[in-house]
């Protein structure tokens, strides 16, 4: 049946060329949109590279400290001290690692300014995220114990500022700080939230106050087993509910903290402020994350759809032959829907298709332009999405028009022709 | 007279739009025994296109009841029509209707999507059909490939090939020339008397009439008796 139907599907569409294209355009167009918006998402979610056992790791990035007597709030994220205290003696996760955000760091070579992104990190950091190491070696606990002036860089940033010799062994300055570095590891994109930077120093070179409640840090709890992830949050509500008050640098008695999975994450700094939550406390908002995504896919499907019904109901008088035999022949109208709306779907597939041989090109330009060493391609996840709004928006066009071609009574539609 | 297949009892069928309304059918009873070969005569517009409809569960009658095999088909809805239609009702059209972009079997193949049947199946009744009327040589051939008399056979291969128990003939030798429509007539002749299939036939013609067993004489809507 459905090759009878594909036949007609292909039939009817070289019927007609240019509504064809038209039609075409407009699918080919939203699905690109929409394959492209998923692969940056999942390339969030699911980095890859040296985050590829994302799905063990914890985030922990935001701290808000409140001062309940005067309903005063201070947030920002995890000092030294908050870490040492509440989340470094934490027992279910097998790995705890404290880095800071990667920042800004300017300096000059050969009167050039080149600005880089520096990350302080722990050891355990490199315990946990499994970088590319393409010289030399990553920083020891010795390194960060010591607060050894060493740097690990990425291949990029070995490339600029070292072009004709090894990178291994020589000076680095970043502002007023100078490094010998110690390796060079693969360059990771700037949607690998934990692993992204240029540089990487051990976490006690930078000036600091470890008496710091508040600070730039933020902090990855490993867990072997994944299964073991609720038992880690619940155990770090726990510790944040245990916050004794303190006086530095105000007066605090209460905090804030979640642990986040690197999803919980997105779709709260997606929707929170949407939805007027409190970030610092929203635990689980993927629902209303999926839903409004939903939401958003699917007007912005709208349009298309509407323009795709309106083309495809004008074309009802030249099938209404075709129905009215059909009708006669036996088919139902509820089998008429589904032949119709597979016919849509076959014209969206045709979109999808050109959708998937464009979408490549899009995300190499925002790898070569938005996204610094920019990682976004075609994943299987990424097909399989493209895959789903194919059908989806090719059930969505079709729906209407393929409802009222199948309710046409068959002998009008056969009168129609012969006039009989 | 045998167990009629179908009956029409007390059938009306108006056409009604905002501005006026338009009597097809007006109280019209009659019974088409099993195995007959009845022929509908009338002037043009006299309904009897209408009537075929009616009696192929392809319109609803306004007012009336149609009985097919014993079986009142009032209330029913397009999901118990639609098997009804599928297993016991073939139909012919003056212009043919074959769908212009598929080949000749998958033009015969139609009534054998809507119902269980596997490909295989389909793909040998359909040639099986498409044997009888003389157009085996033709299966892979598109339908603007073959001549009038040529679709009309593969139209009629079509409705043959579900093995119905009542064939409607909508006007089908009207578009054809004589030879081809003598062909044609001699087709369904053939069905009639060989595989004892009821046929139902539109036409103007009182020579192609003359060869069927009954002739049922429309006027306005009405039988003329």
């Amino acid at each position: 049946m459905l090759g009878n139907y594909l036949k007609i599907a292909i039939a009817v569409l070289l019927r007609r060329k240019f509504l064809t294209f038209v039609n075409l355009f407009g699918a080919t167009l939203t699905l690109t949109v929409l394959v492209v918006a998923y692969a940056v998402f999942d390339s969030t979610v699911r980095p890859g590279g040296a985050q590829h056992r994302q799905d063990n790791i914890l985030l922990v990035n935001r701290l808000r400290l409140t001062n309940t007597q005067f309903d005063r709030n201070w947030g920002a994220f995890i000092g030294p001290a908050f870490y040492e205290r509440y989340i470094a003696t934490l027992e279910t996760p097998d790995r705890i690692s404290y880095m800071t955000l990667p920042n800004s760091a300017t300096s000059y070579l050969d009167g050039r300014k080149l600005t880089s992104m520096l990350r302080r990190t722990d050891a355990e950091y490199w315990e946990i995220l499994d970088f590319d190491v393409i010289e030399g070696r990553v920083l020891s606990a010795d390194d960060v114990e010591l607060g050894r002036m060493v740097a690990v860089i990425n291949v990029a940033t070995a490339d600029s500022r070292f072009p004709d010799e090894p990178a291994i062994g020589r000076k680095l300055v970043v502002g007023r700080e100078s490094f010998e570095v110690v390796g060079v590891v693969a360059n990771e994109p700037e949607t690998s939230r934990l692993a992204f930077a240029d540089i990487w120093v051990p976490i006690t070179t930078a000036p600091r106050r470890a008496d710091a409640w508040l600070g730039e840090g933020q902090v990855m709890l490993y867990l072997e087993d994944p299964g073991r992830m609720q038992l880690a949050k619940d155990e770090y509500q726990t510790a944040v509910a245990a916050f004794e008050p303190v006086s530095e640098p105000a007066v605090f008695d209460a905090a804030t903290s979640r642990a986040w999975t690197a999803l919980e994450l997105y779709a709260a700094q997606m929707v929170a402020p949407y939805l007027e939550e409190d970030i610092f406390a929203s635990t689980d908002l993927i629902g209303e994350f999926i839903a409004a995504a939903i939401v958003v896919a699917l007007l912005f499907m709208a349009l298309p759809a509407v323009n795709m019904a309106n083309l495809s109901i004008g074309r009802i008088l030249e099938r209404a032959p075709e129905i009215g035999l059909r009708k006669a022949a036996g088919a139902s109208t509820s089998v008429l829907i589904g032949q119709f709306i597979f016919e849509n779907v076959v014209l969206c597939a045709f979109g999808g298709l050109l959708a998937f041989a464009l979408a490549p090109i899009v995300l190499g330009i925002l790898n070569d332009t938005v996204y610094t060493y920019g990682r976004l391609s075609m994943s299987i996840p990424v097909f399989a999405a493209g895959f789903a709004f194919v059908v989806i928006f090719g059930v969505i066009s079709g729906a209407y028009p393929a409802w009222k071609m199948a309710r046409l009574q068959p002998a009008a539609c056969l009168r129609g022709l012969n006039h009989a | 007279m045998s167990e009629p297949i179908v009956a029409l009892v007390d059938v009306q069928k108006v056409y009604r739009t905002d501005r006026m309304e338009t009597v097809a059918l007006q109280s019209v009873t009659l019974r088409i025994a099993s195995g007959e070969f009845v022929a509908i005569m009338g002037p043009s517009g006299c309904g009897k296109s209408t009537l075929l409809n009616v009696l192929g569960l392809i319109d609803q009658p306004s007012d009336g009841e149609v009985v097919f095999a014993g079986r009142s088909m009032r209330g029913l809805g397009d999901a118990e029509l639609a098997p009804i239609r599928n297993r016991e009702l073939g139909f012919v059209f003056q212009s043919f209707h074959l769908i212009p972009d598929l080949r000749v079997v998958d033009n015969v193949e139609l009534p054998l999507l809507y119902r269980r049947c596997s490909a295989h199946e389909r793909r040998e009744r359909a040639r099986e059909a498409l044997g009888i009327v003389g157009l085996d040589s033709r299966v892979d051939h598109f339908p603007t490939e073959l001549s009038g008399g040529q679709q009309q056979r593969v139209a009629v291969a079509r409705a043959m090939v579900g093995k119905p128990r009542l064939l409607l003939a909508d006007e089908p030798t009207g578009n054809l020339d004589s030879h081809m429509s003598d062909e044609i007539m001699t087709l369904l002749e053939g069905l009639n008397s060989q595989q004892g299939t009821t046929i139902v036939m539109v036409t103007h013609d009182q020579a192609k009439a003359d060869r069927t067993q009954r002739i049922i004489r429309l006027f306005d809507g009405q039988l003329i008796h």
